[in-house]
């Protein structure tokens, strides 16, 4: 009988059968992780499963390769704070959708993990934005495609960081970027320098990861996440955060 | 040599995939109706029949209904008309109805938006309730959509589509159930309940 016992925050969840479903979870130590669960219609299970939900979860099987079955507890539940913010819930949703999409199964993922948290936990503040895009930043990164923006490609400097080349994914100083200043990516400075982001900082770091995104992720499987995204930066650009 | 005839089998075969029903339920069903022909088995066969040439969907707002080509209730006059409840799907009109408080007219999404299922809005029929909320005199609409995090990005997603100045668009509020003990309710609930409260 394999079993292992963890936390975790619940991605989602396709119904499978009368009353269960398959849920994907994000795990402290066993990353993205299915199995299904029972009694999804009762009271404590249907906050349960809500993606954003921080679980406790037993998975058992009899062999460590089968789909298992998940026993949840719900420690903390995340919808209270985005159900009245139509952005928040965009947010939410491209995101968990993408990683149901993209992790590979059963292979730890602990900061991607961690980033994941702070970024659920940054949904009832209002800084929450910039969480999402640094969470975006990580989940480029842990994929194999990490971004250097601490220190300018071009002079080794440490200061100045302005622009992203978006050919190497290297941060460019300002004073460096000389004639191809029009061609390289708006670098944000809450990226570099932890400063609170404005709304003009927050739409630069949206076009700076999905440019990235675009180029690894370009498959029809990951157009809804764009498209959810894509509603979430032009309701950004129509509101004021 | 099998215990159970072909036909039996296949009766048990076709019970056990209705909802939350199974082989074994489907067994009982079975051996029911056949030992209750006259008092069970033929009035359900006179059911079904009649349901299946009468019921169609409502071409207005997706109900189902054997009234014709619309629904009993975007025909009863008496109901208001001015306004309409978008709910998922005919089971949420069905509780709708049972609570027996409201006297508008529906409108049935057929689903909610979903990234991970790829649910899209067209595959909704949100294009019809536009239809509807231009060419009839619409004064309200009820958003009346599951509180799940796919069920509210579909309420917002419906506000931007059918936003007019001159229609008030309302949701159902979120909060303690009746009969609801506060100690036994969750954080998101106690917090959605807060900000939503209203002078007493």
């Amino acid at each position: 009988m394999a079993t292992w016992q963890d936390n975790g925050i619940v991605l989602g969840v396709r119904p499978f059968g009368e009353g269960k479903g398959v849920i994907h979870l994000l795990t402290q130590n066993n990353g993205h992780c299915t199995g299904v669960a029972r009694s999804l219609k009762s009271k404590n299970m249907r906050l349960a499963v809500s993606p954003g939900s921080l679980v406790q979860a037993t998975w058992r099987a009899r062999l460590d390769e089968h789909l298992g079955t998940f026993s949840l507890e719900l420690i903390k539940s995340s919808l209270g704070a985005i159900i009245e913010s139509q952005q928040k819930m965009l947010a939410l949703s491209a995101v968990t959708g993408f990683i149901i999409k993209v992790l590979p199964e059963r292979h730890p993922y602990e900061y991607l993990y961690q980033e994941l948290l702070k970024f659920i936990e940054s949904l009832s503040t209002e800084d929450w934005l910039q969480y999402y895009i640094k969470f975006e930043l990580t989940m480029i990164g842990e994929l194999g495609f990490a971004l250097k923006l601490d220190q300018c490609c071009v002079t080794g400097s440490f200061d100045d960081l302005k622009y992203v080349s978006p050919k190497t994914g290297r941060a460019v100083a300002s004073g460096a970027a000389g004639p191809y200043k029009d061609k390289l990516l708006p670098l944000p400075g809450f990226l570099t320098q932890g400063v609170k982001a404005d709304k003009n900082q927050i739409i630069e770091g949206f076009q700076l990861t999905e440019y990235f995104m675009k180029i690894h992720y370009c498959e029809p499987k990951y157009k809804e996440f764009f498209t959810m995204r894509e509603r979430l930066v032009n309701l950004l650009k129509s509101y004021p955060i | 040599m099998t215990m159970i005839s072909q036909e039996i089998d296949r009766l048990i075969k076709l019970l056990a995939k209705l909802p939350g029903l199974g082989p074994r339920s489907g067994r009982r069903m079975a051996l029911h109706l056949i030992k209750k022909k006259t008092s069970v088995m033929d009035p359900l066969i006179a059911a079904l029949q009649e349901v299946r040439a009468t019921v169609q969907t409502c071409i207005n707002c997706g109900n189902l209904d054997s009234a014709g080509k619309q629904c009993g209730v975007c025909l009863d006059e008496k109901r208001d008309a001015t306004t309409i409840c978008v709910v998922e799907g005919v089971d949420d009109l069905w509780a709708m109805e049972r609570s027996n408080s409201y006297k508008g007219h529906y409108h049935v999404l057929g689903g909610v938006l979903s990234a991970l299922d790829g649910v899209g809005p067209d595959d909704l029929t949100i294009s019809k309730l536009q239809d509807r909320v231009k060419n009839d005199n619409v004064q309200e609409i009820i958003i009346a959509l599951n509180a799940t995090l796919e069920g509210q990005t579909t309420a917002h997603y419906l506000l931007e589509r059918i936003y007019n100045p001159n229609i008030k668009v309302t949701r159902l509020a979120h909060g303690v159930p009746v009969g609801g003990e506060l100690d036994y309710l969750d954080d998101g609930t106690i917090s959605a309940a807060l900000s939503s409260r209203r002078p007493f």
